[in-house]
């Protein structure tokens, strides 16, 4: 099995990283593995149920299907890289204040999927919030609180994402 | 209804920002030093005798640090739930499971195991695994499987069935019939359904040179899981160590030993922790499912609505092991037995065996296969006696004071009447019933009433213990056995704790599911924990209280009878200006009293006290593609008393709409080889956000005196409604009857065109 490993450079959460990849890692792979970065999970194998959803250069993607060189000069953003200075970002809040999460296991990548939404359109309508969370499941909830979390973040955050 | 200052206050998980912020970890996330990553080879056939394995190529793979096989089994079969459980509760044991046996009976099912340095180099090394295989005769139907002749799954079965059928009486059904004004009999079929938790199952093992293993699990059951691997690994239950990460869902998934077997003996052999977790088609494929099931019911009613016969048959399909098969068989009888008042009952399960992955625990556990018919057919029978469906549950269902037919426990609440009327009320049910909508797209309305256990009790040895101790702040370190699988059991422990003690609750720091450290708890299943768990807590809280008393009777120089607790505050008689926060005494026992403050419990439920429901949905029905679209819910639930509302919300939410993709669409389904055909999120269809229906909850809160602060449980109950609830608004859009689950397109263009055929109105 060939496990030549070849040099990768990219921004992740605003810090310049280096790193030696191999060629058919996934950018999922390499954030966990490599990287320590346990936000983004995996759900399935076939990028379907966005648990890896992370943002590549503030697009939402399913970190699962995009191979870490295709990142390259990239910059990734996961939820670790959300709470500045120890605050947490609105949409962290609004999930933890309208109990928008039970087990977790998919949260980071809702509440990263939900950051793409609100920089592109800062005050979604239900139906856009619905369509845009196609792509990430949650099989706690009934996604219910979490249409309201992210209703009242963008309230909150009305005048520009942070 | 009394105001607390915790319990019923929608507390923040205590766990939410960890959660948020990716700092809580799973399963997945742990990394030991010399950790080997596994992979297990799973078998194409359905039915084959293990011949010649020759591992040799894969042992000469650089990088392969254990290889197990039929040779590394341990010589034991076990049920990978009910092994270890005593003979009173588990009185037909049917132990039929290895580790790798030399006959596998379903596709999928472990053949060998591979431990390696990384996850390629263990696929790989799978890859260069030679196995015989002698293909069997085969059979996937649990008809197929009673034919005469069917070929055998085990031999020692005749018929594939698993023992004895579970069968019980009272009265006598025919009389029961013969005296009835309506007779109805029909066949209901519902599929198999993956609960597909977010998180895969994920397991690590590690063993001491003592001959002790530690397994971290993704598990809902770790004590469980303790007593089944102690006669599966042939070790004591003190030399096993089952610790949960946190669980990123469960749902009856993770219910049964499954992984922890192979991960161990991987570990054992290699002499380094093994991790090994699941893919997603693993899940689908070779992890449990609900039973697929065939109920034959016939009810009969008298003119006035009351029933006068219940008689169900039922077949469910256990697969290729029984294991849980038994225990749905029995609990299924509770809600068949239990949710209507009825003289004349018979009800008659058969597990039977079939060359498919095997059944399991799933959220609703049994009532689902016999409430959905029970549901449609109390509608029929309304209608054929001419009164509103909602009249005919009033008048028949279960009240406070009467005695379950199974179990002979007196029912000691009951909110359902409450549900029904807020329900109907909320909904618009009296007007949107008179309502019949015209054209191809049709409006419909329905409901449904379930009822469902807290608790397993008599069937299991159902217990729960608590272990409490003061810290010098005044915060309290709670140790409790249950499992937190995202349901949120333990801030709601955390509350009761607060509210018995007068703190915050984020002053209770719990630590749950590690059986070295915490003491025993059967697990989080039948919807136990609040109800089980939460009086635990509360009694080991009681005598924490008793001691602090004690403690501050004499940092206040007053007697013990004479002192007030208010608000966390504690103060004697008359003298309120005197009074000393919990905070103070704990730090007056611990370092100048000199004593340690402690509270423990174990707690026996003296029955296993009914949640009720009644959920009304509103659906819309495309007759020409037969596409169902539910557009609104409205779900009043008995919960007896929503320790955290917010969180009971989220159950209910969350089962509805897992209910409504059970209802609707989800149904594992196998080809003529037995490998399953769409076991993938992208064919296997679960609820995606754009399902979402507009969801109105309604709490109702009869107290139940036997739970803590008087709750019930409340997690599997949420999802058996949807299916019935929608196939009785199915009807009342179209005239149409689905009998089949799931509520699909196909199922229901069938019983639009059988509802034609029959000239029944549209």
């Amino acid at each position: 099995m060939n496990r030549k490993r070849v040099p990768l450079t990219l921004t992740v959460n605003g810090e310049e990283v280096s790193l030696n990849v191999e060629p058919r890692q996934t950018l999922l792979e390499v954030l966990r593995d490599e990287l320590d970065l346990t936000g983004a999970r995996r759900g399935c194998e076939e990028n379907f149920c966005g648990a890896c959803t992370v943002l590549l250069d503030g697009v939402a993607v399913h970190s699962c299907s995009v191979l870490a060189v295709q990142a390259q000069g990239s910059k990734v953003t996961t939820v670790e890289g959300l709470a500045a200075d120890g605050r947490l970002h609105p949409l962290q809040e609004a999930f933890v204040e309208y109990g928008a999460l039970q087990c977790g296991y998919c949260t980071p990548g809702m509440v990263l999927s939900a950051l793409a939404l609100l920089t592109e359109k800062p005050r979604p309508t239900e139906g856009q919030i619905r369509e845009h969370l196609i792509g990430n499941l949650c099989r706690c909830t009934g996604y219910v609180k979490i249409i309201q979390a992210i209703q009242a973040a963008a309230a909150k955050m009305e005048g520009g994402a942070p | 209804m009394t105001e607390y200052q915790s319990v019923g206050k929608s507390v923040t998980r205590l766990e939410a920002l960890d959660k948020v912020t990716a700092e809580t970890k799973y399963g997945v996330d742990l990394k030991f030093p010399g950790m080997l990553y596994a992979r297990i080879l799973r078998s194409p056939y359905s039915h084959a005798r293990i011949g010649r394995i020759d591992t040799s190529g894969a042992a000469a793979l650089p990088g392969v640090r254990a290889i197990l096989t039929t040779d590394d089994s341990p010589p034991v079969s076990y049920n990978a739930v009910y092994s270890g459980l005593s003979d009173k509760f588990v009185k037909h044991l049917v132990q039929d499971q290895r580790v790798f046996d030399e006959v596998v009976r379903y596709v999928g099912e472990p053949v060998a195991a591979v431990a390696a340095d990384d996850p390629l180099i263990a696929e790989r090394a799978l890859e260069l695994i030679d196995v015989d295989y002698e293909p069997l005769p085969d059979v996937f139907t649990p008809e197929d499987a009673l034919a005469p002749g069917a070929p055998l799954v085990h031999d020692e079965s005749p018929n594939n069935i698993v023992g004895r059928p579970i069968f019980f009486q009272m009265g006598d059904v025919e009389k029961g019939l013969a005296e009835a004004d309506v007779v109805l009999q029909e066949r209901y079929t519902t599929p198999r359904h993956q609960g597909t938790p977010m998180e895969p199952h994920v397991c690590v093992a590690s063993w001491d040179r003592q001959g002790k293993v530690t397994i971290w699990t993704s598990t809902q059951i770790p004590f469980r899981v303790r007593f089944v691997l102690a006669r599966v690994l042939g070790i004591s239950e003190g030399r096993i160590r089952i610790i949960m990460p946190q669980v990123g869902g469960g749902f009856g998934a993770k219910q049964e030993v499954s992984i922890e077997p192979i991960c161990a003996l991987l570990a054992k052999k290699a002499g380094r922790p093994v991790k090994l977790e699941l893919s997603r088609s693993e899940e689908f494929a070779c992890t449990t499912t609900r039973h697929g099931a065939i109920m034959d019911l016939r009810m009969g009613a008298r003119k006035d609505g009351t029933l006068t016969a219940m008689d169900g048959r039922l077949i469910l399909d256990t697969g290729a092991y029984v294991a849980h098969g038994l225990g749905v068989a029995t609990l299924a009888s509770i809600s068949f037995t239990g949710i209507y008042r009825c003289p004349n009952l018979r009800y008659e399960a058969k597990v039977v065996y079939t060359n498919l992955s095997t059944s399991g625990a799933l959220r609703g556990f049994g009532q689902y296969q016999v409430l959905f018919p029970v549901e449609s057919h109390m509608d029929m029978l309304a209608e054929r006696l001419g009164m509103d469906p909602l009249e005919i549950r009033m008048k028949n269902h279960i009240q406070v004071g009467e005695p379950d037919p199974r179990t002979r426990f007196i029912l000691e609440s009951c909110g359902l009447d409450e549900c029904i009327e807020e329900g109907a009320r909320r909904i618009g049910w009296h007007k949107k019933r008179q309502q019949r909508s015209e054209g191809t797209v049709r409006r419909g309305i329905g409901m449904s009433c379930i009822m469902d256990v807290s608790g397993a009790k008599p069937f299991l040895p159902e217990q729960s213990a608590a272990m409490i101790k003061c810290n010098e702040d005044g915060s309290v370190t709670l140790l409790t056995g249950v499992a937190d699988t995202g349901q949120g059991i333990r801030t709601a422990l955390a509350q009761i704790v607060a509210e018995e003690l007068g703190i915050g609750a984020e002053q209770v720091h719990v630590t749950a599911g590690d059986t070295e450290i915490t003491p025993f708890d059967l697990g989080n299943y039948a919807s136990r924990t609040t109800y089980v768990a939460g009086m635990a807590v509360r009694k080991a809280a009681a005598e924490v209280k008793s001691k602090l008393s004690e403690a501050a009777s004499e940092m206040l120089e007053a007697r013990l009878e004479d002192l007030v607790w208010e608000a966390g505050r504690i103060y004697p008689k008359g003298a309120p200006q005197k009074a000393v926060s919990v905070p103070q005494v704990a730090r007056y026992a611990q370092h100048t009293k000199a004593v340690s403050i402690m509270g423990t419990a174990t707690h026996t439920p003296p029955h296993n006290a009914p949640g009720f429901q009644a959920h009304f949905v509103e659906v819309e029905v495309d007759t020409e593609t037969g596409r169902v679209k539910v557009q609104r819910v409205v779900a009043a639930n008995d919960v007896g008393k929503a320790i955290n509302p917010q969180d009971c919300e989220g159950q209910i939410e969350g089962g509805i709409l897992q209910g409504i993709g059970f209802a609707l669409s989800e149904d594992l389904r196998f080809d003529e080889s037995g490998h399953p055909i769409n076991a993938r999120f992208s064919e296997y269809e679960v609820p995606g956000p754009d399902w979402v229906p507009e969801i109105e909850t309604i709490l109702v809160e009869p107290i139940e005196p036997t739970g803590a602060y008087g709750a019930k449980g409340i997690g599997d109950i949420v999802v058996t409604s949807m299916a019935p609830s929608i196939a009785n608004a199915i009807y009342h859009a179209t005239g149409a009857r689905v009998r089949r689950l799931p509520l699909s397109p196909e199922n229901v263009l069938q019983a639009l065109d059988e509802s034609k055929g029959s000239g029944a109105a549209g």
